[in-house]
């Protein structure tokens, strides 16, 4: 009877224990991304049980009595997660909340096989939260040394040189513009883009066709891991971008941006007497990315890019009555890019790519007209072949094709001195032609011991239109002091073809040949860390550039009575220094870019003057504090007075009514300095399964005038020095799903 | 590129330029219009060119006049708005003296003394030396034109183009016409007393001229337009194109109009009311 009654209780007990367990499974994710985090330790207390996560995020812990726990996550870069669970709850999805995130971070595709000592990377990060920059990876190009303050400018004059002189490319192959309208942003969705390059006086042979520098974004490969998706709005535009696996082997980018703030203009423009627009001001662009894995050293890449700038406005009266009437421009360029890698062996890769699209700009002014309409194909291949742990060869081409139709009607007019002046004499020409610019280049890089590194470079050119082939001798060499200290110089020649017509026989001349710069760069790095994360990187260095062959206007005519136009007779040279640093404490972190420069330029008809980039101290301090969500950053640029050529006179056109401005001496008069206070707030809001990113960025937090143009009355008796960008606040969100 | 920039620089700084004097607006020593009889020759002839000046705060004042004319040197590609690197032989030069309290009293607008250039046969014989693009396009013989008030030391400076071509005599330009100043849809005979619609009611239609280039040649139509001036009051614009109207507020009680007709290529009409 005992034994019956013992063996009862058993079972009772046995089966009581058996319905008061369970198992406790989940899965988890990084907070805001929903990113699986495989590997993680997961504890349950006061059970002092542990699990692991596996590949897909998931854990369990069976056997679990059934009650109330606290799951405890101590992941490294992750903010602690303790959490309360009920056996009964059946709560399954867990998210870590990361220490710091970045927007979107950058997928580094592989690792940098050349070195070029002048060029100056920003990664994504670093452009999306530059303070002025408004998000943008070019405009925060203009934090780095060297580079010109330009307002409402399209374009990115490097050291000194004309804006001209500088090449923009995706991936390395040129695009028409980098900017929308007057710089309102790049042509491509930030967040798509890796980083943004900037090659400056010295660069290497990969480039040519330019004598100022390079500014070139490289495009990031999609997400795998699972679809991505962000949707963003500033004062000016607003768009998406997504992204994701299609498959195993390929996976896709998709971005699309439209502006609108050309009804924001339309609505101000109401009011205005001096014009009335037809069609807003806007602008769009497009992105696809697709990339597919053909094997294990094999990828197969394609870019696509779309861009389109439209405005159509009348201009009842301004201060120029040349530009009064019925003006529309529309611009627009696309580019189709597929690129082939290849890791052949150990020691050598291929990377070969073909950039195919059209350019179409037109602009009209009243009965005047520009239309530009072109297809350009060009070609970059590159292999690399590392001999040894001393030597690597890097062999390339570079080519461009471009077939083009123009039909032109417009005022004959001369820019010297940056004042442009008419006699309202017409040109006209209705043309197509072609041309080609190839270029095959070569690098070696020598590492000659364990301190000196000299890599000298070699790239030939060859210009259909002034039928030359030219060598471009350059090299780059780098010695190491110390562990902490490093030497570098770079010299090269570079061309720059004519270009916009100068060798055309319509409107320029066909006896033009290329333009000529000789390059030196020496610098110092400093890296004060000690081999730590926090404390202070500096470099010092020197440039000058050497022009020659400059094409520049002429008001001689040959014995027929044909204008000569422009000879290359022109010379100049620039002289710079240029600092860099960055500090780094904690929270805190210091950037700071200061360039001096002095910028020259001498022609026959005019004699030595200031080039118009002659701005001689360039100074950017930047200053960011990051402290859980939030983020705090200011700019404080400080830019001398660009020099501008007076007016000190006019006479009245009779026949086309309007007066044309008599020059004084070029450029010999300066703007007021320019001063600017740039003021920027981050602020994440972390969500389970999204980000929302919202920022306020203040331009010109004191209100400085910052006039670097002047504006004129109809005969340039009266002027004023124009107002720069008023104080400007610009707020910006950003979801990230 | 540039152009963009240019646009967008152009609409920022345009906004708010109200401090700037109004150039319809009619009160220093100003040329409004050069007018020649024929803005375009094929041989050596005389050309009377009739300034149009306009001098109301000048109270009758006499102007110096000095001018000179030559081939065009160059100022499209930078070269000086003078004829001082010309040839002695293709240059044209003269002055004299203008009294402005010759013409209406109070407003001191309207023709000085005519120039009279007598295109010398050397000109012609020099365009046959030149390309035959230019030969038939023409070749701009510009007259510079300076008014001083040398009490004062106040000077206004003008240029016009003359056009001397190898064209057929039926195909040189000349000179455009308008008549009809309306105001309101009537003749505009007194100064109005409210603001309303100034008009043009009849005006020569636009020519077709040609160009050669080594494109080939290309066939374009003149780009006509009307500029507006007044003493008093204010225009909505300086400007206006064929049959576009223009409104005008006055200020006063009286005024001048002066409404200047231009083909864009030398051809000048113009029309000066003292109300």
């Amino acid at each position: 009877m005992l034994l019956s009654i013992f063996l009862s209780l058993s079972l009772l007990l046995l089966s009581e224990n058996a319905i008061g367990q369970t198992s406790i499974t989940g899965t988890l994710y990084e907070k805001g991304t929903k990113k699986l985090l495989p590997d993680t330790n997961v504890f349950l207390l006061p059970l002092k049980l542990k699990a692991v996560s596996n590949l897909e995020g998931k854990f369990i812990f069976p056997d679990v009595p059934i009650g109330e726990y606290d799951l405890v996550i101590n992941k490294s870069g992750y903010i602690r997660l303790k959490e309360k669970i009920n056996t009964l709850e059946n709560k399954t999805e867990f998210y870590l909340e990361k220490e710091f995130y970045d927007i979107f971070e950058t997928v580094v595709t592989g690792k940098e096989v050349k070195k070029d000592i002048t060029k100056k990377v920003l990664s994504q990060k670093d452009f999306l939260k530059a303070p002025g920059a408004q998000e943008d990876p070019v405009r925060a190009v203009q934090n780095l040394p060297g580079v010109a303050n330009q307002s409402f400018s399209a374009q990115v004059v490097i050291q000194g040189s004309e804006p001209d002189d500088t090449r923009y490319s995706i991936n390395g192959h040129e695009i028409p513009l980098i900017f929308h309208f007057g710089g309102v942003t790049s042509v491509v969705t930030p967040t798509a883009v890796k980083d943004v390059e900037y090659l400056s006086a010295g660069f290497g042979p990969e480039y040519g066709r330019a004598l100022g520098g390079i500014i070139n974004l490289n495009t990031r490969k999609p997400k795998e891991d699972r679809w991505y998706g962000e949707s963003f709005l500033d004062i000016t535009k607003l768009g998406f971008l997504t992204e994701g696996p299609i498959n195993e082997k390929s996976s896709m980018i998709v971005s699309a941006r439209i502006s609108y703030f050309g009804a924001i203009f339309e609505r101000i423009a109401e009011e205005e007497e001096d014009f009335a627009v037809t069609a807003a001001p806007e602008f769009q662009d497009y992105y696809l990315n697709y990339n597919y894995k053909l094997s294990d050293t094999e990828n197969f890449n394609l870019v696509a890019i779309s861009s389109k700038d439209t405005l159509n406005l009348i201009v009842k009266e301004g201060d120029d009555p040349n530009l009064e009437g019925d003006i529309s421009n529309n611009t627009n360029f696309n580019r189709i890019i597929p690129r082939y890698t290849k890791k052949i062996n150990s020691k050598t890769d291929l990377d070969v790519s073909i950039a195919v699209g059209n350019d179409n700009l037109n602009f009209s002014l009243g009965d005047r007209f520009f239309d530009l309409k072109a297809t350009s194909i060009t070609q970059r291949g590159e292999i690399s072949y590392k001999r040894n742990e001393k030597e690597t060869y890097i062999l390339g081409t570079d080519i461009q094709y471009r077939k083009f139709s123009l039909d032109i009607l417009f005022p004959s007019s001369s820019s010297g001195g940056g004042v442009n002046s008419s006699s309202g004499s017409e040109t006209f020409a209705s043309l197509e032609d072609d041309g080609f610019e190839s270029g095959v280049y070569l690098r070696n890089i020598y590492k000659y011991n364990e301190k000196l590194t000299v890599s000298p470079n070699l790239r030939i050119d060859n210009y259909s239109a002034t039928d030359e082939t030219l060598f471009s001798p350059r090299i780059n060499s780098t010695y190491e002091l110390s562990s902490s200290l490093k030497a570098n110089f770079a010299t090269g020649l570079y061309y720059q073809a004519p270009q916009n017509g100068e060798a055309n026989s319509d409107f320029g001349n066909p006896e033009v040949v290329s333009e000529k710069a000789i390059h030196y760069f020496a610098s110092l790095e400093k890296d004060f860390r000690g081999g730590a994360t926090k404390g202070l990187v500096l470099e010092v260095g020197a440039f000058y550039k050497d022009l020659s062959n400059l094409i520049v206007n002429t008001s001689a005519v040959k014995s027929d009575g044909t204008p000569i136009r422009n000879t290359n007779d022109g010379t100049g040279n620039v002289f710079g220094l240029q600092v860099q640093g960055s500090y780094k404490i904690d929270e805190i972190t210091v950037l700071t870019s200061y360039t001096y420069l002095e910028s020259n330029r001498t022609d026959p008809e005019n004699g030595t003057y200031p080039s118009q980039f002659d701005q001689r101290h360039n100074l950017n301090l930047i200053g960011i504090y990051e402290r859980s969500r939030w983020s705090y950053s200011a700019r404080l640029r400080y830019v001398s007075g660009g020099p501008f050529t007076p007016i000190i006179g006019s006479i009245y056109n009779a026949d086309n009514d309007f007066y044309s401005p008599i020059r004084g001496n070029f450029f010999s008069e300066r703007f007021e300095d320019f001063f600017q206070l740039d003021l920027r707030v981050d602020k994440k809001f972390i969500y389970n399964k999204w980000i929302l990113s919202a920022y306020l960025d203040i331009q010109n937090l004191t209100n400085s005038n910052n006039g670097q143009s002047i504006s004129y009355s109809y005969d340039f008796s009266q002027s004023e020095q124009a107002a720069g960008l008023p104080i400007l606040p610009i707020i910006g969100v950003r979801g990230e799903f | 590129m540039s152009i963009i920039n240019l646009i967008f620089l152009f609409l920022l700084t345009s906004c708010g330029m109200g401090d700037f004097r109004d150039k319809s607006k009619l009160e220093g020593l100003r040329v409004l219009a050069l007018t020649a009889n024929t803005p375009e020759i094929n041989s050596a002839s005389t050309v009377t060119v009739t300034p149009l000046i306009s001098y109301i705060n000048g109270s009758g004042a006499s102007l110096d006049y000095s001018w000179e004319a030559c081939p065009d040197p160059g100022v499209d590609f930078g070269a000086d708005f003078n004829c001082d690197d010309s040839l002695s032989a293709l240059k044209l030069s003269g002055s004299g003296t203008f009294n402005t309290s010759t013409l209406s009293a109070s407003f001191f607008t309207g023709n000085s003394t005519d120039i009279s250039l007598v295109i010398p046969a050397a000109v012609f014989t020099y365009l046959g030396t030149l390309n035959s693009d230019i030969q038939f396009n023409g070749l701009d013989y510009i007259l510079f034109v300076k008014f001083l008030d040398s009490s004062k030391d106040i000077s206004t400076s003008a240029f016009k183009k003359i056009k001397l071509s190898t064209k057929a005599s039926g195909n040189l330009n000349t000179n455009p016409t308008f008549s009809g100043v309306q105001f309101n849809g009537n003749a505009l005979t007194s100064y109005p007393s409210n603001k309303g619609t100034i008009s043009i009611s009849t005006a020569s239609n636009p020519q077709s001229y040609s160009l050669v280039s080594s494109s080939g040649t290309k066939v374009f139509e003149e780009d006509m337009f009307f500029s507006w001036y007044s003493s008093d009051g204010k225009y909505l614009f300086d400007r206006t194109d064929v049959g576009e109207n223009n409104d005008f507020t006055p200020d006063g009680g009286s005024g001048v109009f002066v409404i200047v007709y231009r083909d864009s290529r030398g051809g000048v009409a113009t029309s000066t009311l003292s109300l």
